[in-house]
């Protein structure tokens, strides 16, 4: 072999050995995960935690399904994750055309009031937003899951502007000149040209929405609208943690997400690469 | 301290006048004053008033999964003698319920009922959250006789009760009788310590300490880095005050908590802290503080039941998780005895009523409920707690004997001396200052007398309200 040769074999060695490295690190803690979800509580603190489960067990699964009304928390998820990513892609994408394409006054200026609001914590809203939506008579409901996140990113409004601005204004005006209306330019224009983007947005949304804990775990009660976050987190008491139930929880509600990025992985990779190369 | 409450809402039915209201009451009252006393026709009285009330739904909120199976039973009861009191119940993990809690209390929507400890309860009673239930006391005839009489005080504040301490716990020692009897010793009933030569505690730990060849500590060979099992945890941590280093405090007679504050900062209460540090890096019989403190904290029993400790002390309440954690038979004793014989920390939990809740009535009969005897009786009866009466602690004894595990040692301690772990408002502020400032102790990276001071004088200024 060439010394050329040699160089790039080290070379791409040396790129898999990191990679693989940090494919360990990341795998890990859901093989953890998984195969704690499998293991009877008092076989989790007995041996190594990466021994095989013995003897291999669904009991987790099927007690959290049974007994802890579960595959109920799983449909009020998907149903909350789902309203608030289609809602945020929606409403964001109506105001991210108002900023790239549109004409008023004042609008850079709105703009950056628009974006300052970034620097506002969620946490801080928790509160007001607990009284409006107590008195709106939505305590413990799935609307109030839902509403208070479906038309409020601001990060995605930025994000969708930084993109509509990429597409020509040729394109626009060529639909307008066709007698298309501004709602017509953004959906039958703009949107279909920005796809990645907005499959990028949704995916994000909906983990957001998938994941968020501390707005549900204080606007709910019952297991009536119970997501899985919160019920997960129930297994952790002052008294003990039910480790193997909570893993199995974690367990249920990981492996959509992860279908999600396997079915979606093109558009996020090609989106993420077009955002930095831009 | 472990316990901590929040509660819920969803009060839908109104009590519309206040005639209705009254009629709530004296019913209400009349049916608790009944079942209290135990009599045979209490529910039918109650149920042919109560058919008469609008229906009326309160929350009332816990954090342990395991007792809220115990309570919705209870309430299963109340609610045979108040159909029209719906109550719901709800379970939120111990870490969450606090911040679930404030903010329904800052939102002014917590629920009716909720659980609440020492560590936060003076803090409601400041903000006007808590109602006092001193006037219940005597409405609905709870005789406080009939309680733990050390327990009443845990949630009195300024003169007034907040709520009737609803369980006690006691600290002890969990061992692993397999490993004792390895090492052929026998049952540790009766260990002492001191601080200058560890006394029989350390000569038990030192037998059980094991390194990867064997070898135990003092013997020619051992290797203190190679240690596969140690003999005692006492869960050297800042966060390990009520089941580990407080206890070892007031038995050597050093004052833990006094007229709100904490007053352990002595050079006696250094010399203990010193001897559970030997207990680690001197003796190595105990493990390091890199396990025992914040971020990789671990719960007691999570070093226990893998076998890496053979001795803990640890709490009552961590019995049912010992008991489907651990695949070795284990056993109770109590703590060992310092120069000032056996002292035990002692707390319970309580049931507050939110004070501007729109169902009182209703919240303060299911309050009354709860706190009473038969309510109590079920909760020992079925192995949740110890009641604070006397008189049910017997079946928690039994439920736990039929179990196989003796449980009196912590019942021994709870009637013999024990001390109550300090309230004061911002009490959860000074126990996260105290706890950095003593995880640097227990890390050996400050000198004992510097860190402890340092602790105590933080968790001092924070009571005080900084």
């Amino acid at each position: 072999m060439r010394p050329h040769a040699y160089r790039i074999l080290l070379s791409s060695s040396g790129r898999y050995l990191v990679l693989l490295v940090a494919s360990v690190l990341f795998v890990v803690p859901y093989l953890l995960a998984l195969l704690a979800s499998l293991k009877p509580l008092n076989q989790m603190f007995s041996g190594s935690p990466f021994s095989l489960p013995h003897p291999l067990t669904w009991h987790n699964f099927v007690e959290l399904i049974n007994q802890y009304d579960f595959g109920h928390f799983l449909l009020n998820t998907a149903v909350v994750a789902i309203c608030i990513a289609v809602g945020q892609v929606f409403f964001c994408a109506l105001a991210a055309y108002a900023f790239a394409k549109m004409d008023f006054p004042g609008k850079n200026a709105l703009f950056a009031v628009f974006i300052a609001m970034l620097l506002v914590p969620g946490t801080v809203t928790i509160i007001p937003m607990f009284i409006i939506v107590k008195n709106l008579g939505l305590l413990d409901s799935l609307p109030a899951l839902i509403i208070p996140y479906v038309a409020s990113s601001v990060f995605g409004v930025f994000l969708m502007r930084q993109f509509f601005l990429r597409i020509p204004e040729d394109l626009v005006s060529a639909a307008k000149v066709d007698g298309a209306n501004s709602f017509q330019v953004l959906t039958k224009v703009m949107m279909p040209l920005s796809r990645p983007v907005l499959i990028t947005f949704g995916i994000m949304s909906f983990v957001y929405g998938w994941n968020n804990f501390l707005w549900p775990l204080i606007a709910t009660n019952g297991n009536g609208a119970r997501v899985l976050t919160v019920g997960i987190a129930t297994f952790q008491s002052s008294f003990g943690t039910d480790w193997n139930l909570m893993m199995a929880g974690g367990v249920l509600s990981l492996l959509p997400l992860v279908l999600l990025f396997l079915v979606f992985q093109r558009y996020i990779v090609s989106s993420i690469q077009l955002t930095s190369f831009r | 301290m472990r316990h901590i409450e929040d509660g819920s809402r969803s009060t839908r039915g109104k009590v519309k006048s206040l005639s209705r209201a009254l009629l709530c009451c004296a019913c209400a009252a009349g049916g608790v004053v009944l079942s209290l006393s135990g009599t045979a026709g209490a529910a039918p009285v109650a149920s042919r008033t109560a058919a008469t009330q609008a229906p009326v739904t309160i929350s009332y909120m816990l954090w342990d999964p395991n007792q809220e199976i115990g309570y919705k039973k209870a309430i299963a009861n109340f609610q045979k003698v108040y159909p029209y009191i719906h109550v719901n119940v709800i379970q939120v993990g111990f870490t969450d319920y606090w911040t679930k809690l404030a903010t329904e209390i800052a939102a002014g929507n917590p629920p009716d009922l909720f659980w609440d400890n020492l560590n936060n309860f003076p803090t409601y009673v400041s903000e006007g959250a808590l109602l006092d239930v001193s006037p219940l006391i005597k409405k609905y005839h709870i005789n406080l006789s009939d309680y733990y009489q050390s327990l009443l005080p845990l949630f009195v504040y300024k003169g007034q009760y907040y709520a009737i301490t609803k369980d006690w716990d006691t600290i002890g020692i969990i061992y692993n009788k397999n490993e004792l009897k390895k090492a052929g010793l026998a049952a540790p009933t009766n260990l002492t310590w001191n601080p200058t030569n560890g006394g029989t505690l350390l000569k038990y730990a030192e037998a059980l300490t094991l390194d990867n060849t064997g070898k135990h500590p003092g013997q020619a060979g051992f290797n203190p880095n190679k240690i596969v099992q140690y003999g005692f945890s006492p869960g050297n941590a800042g966060g390990g005050f009520q089941t580990g280093w407080s206890n070892f405090l007031e038995e050597d007679g050093v004052t833990y908590f006094s007229h709100d504050k904490f007053t352990y900062d002595t050079s006696k209460g250094d010399q203990v802290f010193q001897f559970l540090n030997n207990l680690v890096y001197k003796w190595h019989v105990a493990p390091p503080a890199t396990v025992t403190t914040q971020p990789t904290y671990d719960e007691a029993t999570d070093s226990f039941s893998p076998g890496n400790v053979a001795m803990m002390t640890d709490g009552d309440w961590d019995l049912a998780s010992i008991a489907s954690t651990t695949k070795f038979p284990w056993g109770v004793a109590p703590l060992p005895a310092g120069p000032d014989g056996i002292v035990s920390a002692t707390n319970g939990l309580g049931i507050n009523i939110y004070a501007h809740s729109k169902h009182l009535p209703a919240a303060e009969l299911l309050w009354a409920w709860l706190t009473n005897k038969s309510t109590e009786t079920l909760m020992s009866d079925d192995g949740y707690i110890w009641g604070s009466m006397p008189s049910v602690d017997q079946g928690y004894v039994s439920y736990w004997a039929k179990k196989g595990v003796d449980v009196q040692p912590f019942l021994n301690e709870q009637k013999g001396k024990t001390f109550l772990l300090g309230e004061a408002p911002n009490a959860q502020t000074a126990y996260t200052q105290m706890e950095t400032e003593l995880n640097l102790v227990f890390l050996n990276k400050v000198s004992v007398s510097s860190g402890v001071s340092a602790a105590v004088s933080q968790a001092n200024s924070a009571l005080g309200g900084a």
